[in-house]
């Protein structure tokens, strides 16, 4: 069998942080100290905690992989509401101890063993043997260990793509739009490398600037963006730079809300239909696009319908369809709701049965007091076996 | 039966009239001098079709089913696009044959029954041959030996044998439900393709603790490897809540097989050598490593490929998978 060489890492990366954003980070802004590189072999213990370095690098681990608290399906869960939401940056600045003293270590293990002196071998002659239980101290039972506190939040597993889907629909058109014009503008800036490799998921900043780019395509499905697109650039760009100077806060505006549909209606209204006529026919920029709209929403446009998409306009209608309902009652309450409404029309969330047509008249409750009168079973059959002699009368064995 | 009879009548009244009239007249009626059948029903003039190479389509313009489809390869723990791939429509994009599939899974079934099952004639039950009691004069039945069918403790008559419940099928047949299969699951987006070399990997601070010794008990580092993969699983949505996953590497992995034995709730993991039809068609995705998916298709097509060396260029070619399109 031929071998086949593995796939190469993720283009865009800068060397040395390269271990530190694999891909199996964890959400933890201490990745480095967690996975460790060649360079930096530094693993937390008990006795030695983080020092600042690890943390000055927050800012730019926190932006790589969507954390926990993510900003985007954080507003899409809330729909309409216009409720400020705190950012992506601003949890995990929240999370992570501005002291590097406060900093825990990610995973605590158990205390070792101590030893009691065996009973016989005490030199203490007033030692008696504990007779109950009480007071002792507890060995064994490491089982749930991890699930307690000894894990900490920061040394969970975060994936490429966001924790909860995104299903606002406009919040999902703001994504793709910015999808496309960051692939769009990396092709202008001659990154072609970049373009399919893994970028900063970014805040809110990166989305209003995209938002507030005009977007133009041509009749060919060229698009032309009017406006400066450096900013979208750099944004795209993995910056250890960047990192060192965002040690301090971040600045109030990054800590401001998140965009509610509201706001984007706004931005929405400046934008003109032509945006959606935007080729997707060369594979690479729909990659890109793809690839993106899955880090930011979580929608992952499946492999066989890849080849229908010949522009934005397809790929945000197959993105934005909302989900199939799980069960018949969902989707009745969801948008059937005119069945919901009828008079003469009552809709049940489970099969309807005997016990449930005794208690909508009340007379259930004079039958269990009548069953348990008899000691007999008030729900099921009490594990009565069926009737055997019938089976048997009728020829069966 | 009104319009059946009103039928009749009209069938009756045709007929009268055509016996009515002289035999020359009604000759000349029921033989048409210009052609030799004539319908009942008013006749429509024929279509004129021209069937020429002018209005043949052009060969460009005829719709041809895609030879290829896109296939995207993952990341493993991850789940980032890594590139685009290019397989082909006969590995991954064959039409879904159900019975095809039942076959398959009957087959499998039958080869894995064990077949074991087996008790005691009368002449394997051990034991005395002698009569049990005498021909007559006990006023009692008449009694054989002890092994006899009809006593307790006796052989079976017609019991269990070991035998093969194996059956036969095509191996054309076989392999094109093996390719059914995995294009079943890649038109449902169900089949994740992951980079070669799978594995989970582990926090470099958990194995730091391993290697200094902070964690001794087995149990320990278990019950850590039971939560960090259902951790990548629930990221990714691969888990239990999302109809468990079956994992398929070339190899065993020692990490990955072991936690997925610790938490079988959440999916499970196969060798390439351990995987059937059925087990494609069960849990709720395929995560697969690529070389493993090659091979696997390679070893499932004899159907497209011929076993017979030819030199025709002329003949079709043996499907093209993995070639790249992004990377």
């Amino acid at each position: 069998m031929r071998r086949i060489s593995r796939l190469r890492r993720p283009s865009g990366l800068p060397v040395p942080a390269a271990a530190s954003r694999s891909s199996i980070a964890p959400q933890c802004p201490q990745a480095t100290a967690l996975f460790s590189s060649s360079s930096q072999t530094t693993i937390p213990s008990s006795s030695r905690r983080p020092t600042s370095t690890t943390l000055r690098q927050l800012p730019t681990l926190g932006r790589f992989y969507s954390s926990e608290k993510d900003p985007i399906p954080q507003s899409l869960s809330e729909g309409t509401t216009s409720e400020p939401i705190p950012t992506a940056d601003e949890a995990n600045w929240e999370d992570v101890p501005a002291d590097p003293s406060q900093l825990q270590q990610i995973y605590v293990p158990p205390p070792k063993y101590t030893y009691a002196t065996r009973p016989d071998e005490v030199s203490d002659p007033s030692y008696t043997p504990a007779a109950t239980f009480d007071g002792l101290e507890t060995v064994g039972g490491l089982g749930n260990w991890w699930d307690q506190q000894h894990w900490s939040k920061v040394g969970n597993f975060m994936g490429f793509k966001p924790r909860t889907k995104v299903t606002n629909p406009l919040l999902l058109e703001a994504s793709v739009r910015r999808a496309v014009v960051e692939a769009f503008a990396l092709r202008q800036a001659g990154r072609e490398d970049d373009l399919t490799g893994v970028w900063p998921v970014g805040g809110q900043e990166e989305l209003q600037r995209t938002m507030e780019l005009d977007v133009q395509c041509a009749e060919d499905g060229v698009p032309s963006i009017n406006g400066d697109i450096s900013a979208i650039v750099d944004g795209l760009q993995w910056n250890d730079e960047v990192a060192t100077e965002a040690s301090a806060p971040p600045s109030p505006a990054v800590k401001g809300s998140v965009f509610s549909s509201e706001d984007i209606l706004k931005f929405k209204e400046a934008w003109t239909g032509r945006w959606k006529y935007t080729s997707l026919v060369d594979p690479r920029f729909r990659f890109a696009v793809t690839k993106r709209i899955f880090q930011l929403t979580g929608h992952l446009v499946p492999d066989h319908q890849l080849s229908g998409i010949a522009d934005v306009q397809t790929l945000l209608h197959l993105v934005q369809k909302p989900p199939k309902p799980n069960t018949l009652t969902e989707e009745i309450q969801k948008r059937r709701q005119d069945l919901v409404q009828l008079p003469n029309v009552s809709i049940a969330t489970k099969r309807v049965t005997r016990g449930d047509k005794e208690k909508a008249l009340g007379r259930f409750k004079l039958i269990e007091e009548e069953l348990k009168k008899r000691d007999l079973p008030v729900q099921g059959h009490g594990g009565a076996r069926k009737n055997r002699e019938m089976q048997i009368l009728q020829g069966g064995m | 039966m009104a319009s059946k009879g009103v039928r009749g009548l009209n069938e009756a009244m045709r007929s009268l009239s055509l016996s009515s009239q002289t035999c020359r007249e009604a000759a000349s009626h029921r033989i048409p001098s210009s052609t030799f059948t004539r319908s009942m029903a008013t006749e429509a003039p024929l279509p004129t079709i021209e069937t020429t190479a002018d209005t043949t389509p052009a060969a460009g313009s005829l719709w041809r089913p895609a030879t290829t489809v896109p296939l995207t390869i993952f990341n493993f723990p991850s789940f980032e696009p890594q590139r685009l791939e290019s397989w082909s429509s006969k590995h991954l994009n064959l039409p879904l044959r159900r019975d095809i599939l039942h076959h398959a899974v009957v087959y499998e079934g039958d080869n894995t029954r064990q077949g074991t099952a087996s008790s005691k004639t009368r002449y394997e039950v051990a034991g005395s041959h002698r009569k049990m009691a005498p021909q007559k004069g006990t006023g009692r039945a008449r009694v054989g030996d002890r092994q006899s069918p009809i006593r307790r403790g006796g052989g079976k008559t017609f019991g269990p044998k070991p035998r093969d419940f194996g059956t036969k099928i095509t191996r054309k047949m076989y392999d094109l439900a093996w390719r059914t299969a995995l294009s079943y699951r890649y038109r449902r987006g169900e089949l994740v393709v992951c980079q070669d070399g799978m594995e989970l990997p582990l926090p470099d601070a958990f194995e730091a603790m391993v290697a200094r010794g902070d964690l001794p008990q087995d149990e320990l580092r278990r019950s850590f490897k039971a939560k960090w993969l259902t951790q990548v699983l629930e990221t990714n949505q691969w888990g239990r809540a999302n109809g468990r996953s079956t994992f398929i590497t070339g190899d065993r992995r020692q990490n990955l097989f072991e936690a997925l034995d610790l938490v079988p709730k959440q999916g499970r993991a196969l060798g390439l050598g351990m995987v059937d039809v059925k087990d494609l068609l069960e849990t709720g995705r395929i995560i697969i490593e690529r070389s493993a998916l090659k091979e696997m298709l390679k070893q499932h097509q004899s159907d497209l490929v011929s076993s017979v060396f030819v030199t025709n260029a002329a003949l079709p070619r043996r499907p093209q998978s993995g070639q790249i399109l992004v990377e």
